[in-house]
């Protein structure tokens, strides 16, 4: 999205302001962030652009938002749900998938560390089912925790 | 002209009457690059240069092999159509080609597409029904790739690719079946059905819109995340087996009831190779359909049959591929006039 101060560099920041529980949003790039941000603490004393006007009214709060926007590409939250499509890894944040990943990871990564909590998380709930003697599945989260200790030690 | 025939088509794998190939590919992203639709022409070009950096170490080719990468920009429009007949380019890729890219090794059978959807995708080729040779030797590629670059990976959602449908593991495992008796008895709707509730698809071979095309058909799985590799692996394998199954029960009964139908439109098809003047790729794969189900029911022809012969018209009868084999470029009247005896000579029809 293009900032709507400038209207020329990408916008990769989201503001919210709120006036009396109304919301305004609006999307900029960081040159004009930066800007924003030398008028908010004072250090400039004119007025650099009249767009920031509606933004320095008194009873505004200001604040970022960094679910409306992804800060590496640009693209907002509604232009995700229009294009449903991933612009760079970060719009990742965009996805809602109640799925989670379950299979080859990458070796350089640092995955260890989820895979840990990972075991970590079903071994809690293994206690919590083997208490209740829900035998069945605990047996499926111990294949499960198996599973999962063999990735992390192949990964050494 | 880049003009040798893929491995896939030997008909040496599993299954090789019915199953022509199976393919697996694995869709990847650079994590600090936007995503191709997103990159300028000077970025997509600089990946496309750093991945011939790539390919020529050593210590990447003691991994995969020699590879050679060719630029899409470079290449005549004949073949560049003829990487798609082949199946190693998408019908995207064939009309913006511009900065992408094809790595290739020595026989075709594994490639990476570069700057496609994503940023890599690695393809890997078996003949018959063989998912998983593809699968490791796409995974020893992709092992090899990745220690030259590090990728967009989520840690809840696992590979990240620019559409969010290949997701998690990234992979698609699809598997190309010749299925005359099922297309002929309209067994197939009722697959299709239970296919698409287990979240496997079948299409055309040769595109949307194709089906019948030849009878052949590809079957995939439709979802990438929460399942593993090897789990979706197994789950398409099984569901293959059973469509074996049932398009070889299919041919018997058909051969079974209508014996002499089936003789004499087998041995039509046959005569109308033998004798047509003037042939469209469909009308000839319809044939050469037929023809190869009267090979696996036993039937005699003038000279031997094999499936490799008849594998290989499915890539040699479409455009490109007979100018290739021909060794020229052809207007479609032309290609129409010459695709006889392209016929003839690989089927050795006529003496
Ligand atoms: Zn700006
Ligand atoms: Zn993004």
């Amino acid at each position: 999205m293009i900032c709507q101060i400038c209207k020329k560099n990408e916008a990769t920041i989201c503001m919210v302001k709120m006036t009396n529980n109304k919301k305004d949003t609006v999307y900029i790039c960081p040159t004009c962030a930066s800007q924003m941000e030398d008028q908010l603490i004072g250090s400039i004393n004119q007025l650099l652009n009249p767009m920031f006007e509606t933004f320095f009214k008194a009873g505004n709060t200001l604040e970022i938002d960094n679910n409306q926007i992804c800060p590496t590409c640009g693209q907002t939250k509604r232009e995700w749900q229009e294009s449903n499509t991933l612009n760079c890894k970060d719009c990742a944040q965009f996805i809602d998938s109640e799925v989670v990943h379950n299979g080859k990871i990458p070796k350089n990564n640092k995955e260890e560390l989820y895979v840990i909590n990972l075991i970590k998380e079903k071994e809690s709930h293994l206690k919590i089912l083997i208490a209740e003697e829900k035998y069945e599945e605990a047996a499926i989260i111990r294949d499960e925790i198996k599973d999962l200790k063999g990735v992390s030690i192949d990964d050494k | 002209m880049i003009n040798k025939l893929p491995n896939w088509l030997n008909a040496k794998g599993n299954e090789s009457d019915i199953v022509i190939s199976s393919r697996v590919r694995l869709a990847r992203n650079v994590d600090n690059l936007l995503f191709p639709h997103r990159m300028t022409a000077e970025d997509k070009d600089k990946l496309i240069d750093s991945i011939g950096e790539t390919i020529s170490s050593s210590s990447f080719r003691k991994e995969t092999g020699e590879m050679k990468l060719l630029k899409l920009d470079e290449l005549s429009g004949l073949d560049r159509e003829f990487l798609l007949e082949k199946h190693l380019i998408s019908l995207n890729m064939l009309d913006n080609y511009h900065n992408r890219g094809i790595v290739l090794g020595l026989d075709e059978s594994i490639s990476i597409l570069i700057n496609e959807e994503d940023h890599f995708r690695i393809q890997s080729f078996f003949s018959g029904l063989n998912l998983k040779d593809a699968l490791v030797i796409a995974d020893r590629v992709d092992d090899a790739l990745e220690k030259f670059y590090s990728y967009a990976y989520h840690e809840k959602y696992g590979y990240l690719t620019s559409c969010p449908t290949n997701i998690g593991t990234g992979v698609r495992f699809s598997v190309m079946m010749h299925l005359p008796a099922l297309s002929m008895t309209g067994g197939l709707k009722d697959i299709q059905r239970s296919l698409k509730s287990d979240g496997f698809v079948i299409r055309g071979f040769f595109g949307e819109g194709s089906e019948g095309y030849g009878s052949l058909y590809q079957i995939s799985n439709q979802f990438t995340i929460g399942v593993k590799e090897d789990e979706i692996m197994l789950g398409l394998e099984k569901r293959i087996n059973e469509v074996i199954v049932k398009e070889k029960k299919s041919r018997e009964t058909l051969f079974k009831q209508k014996t002499y139908e089936m003789q004499d439109i087998i041995y039509r098809a046959y005569g109308n190779l033998k004798y047509s003047v003037l042939l469209t790729t469909k009308e000839g794969m319809n044939n050469v359909s037929l023809i190869r189900l009267g090979v696996e029911r036993g039937l005699t022809f003038d000279e031997h049959i094999d499936y490799k012969q008849l594998n290989s018209l499915i890539v040699l009868a479409q455009p490109a591929g007979l100018q290739s084999y021909f060794g020229k470029s052809m207007s479609p009247e032309e290609r129409e006039r010459h695709r006889p005896r392209l016929f003839k000579e690989i089927l050795k029809i006529g003496g």
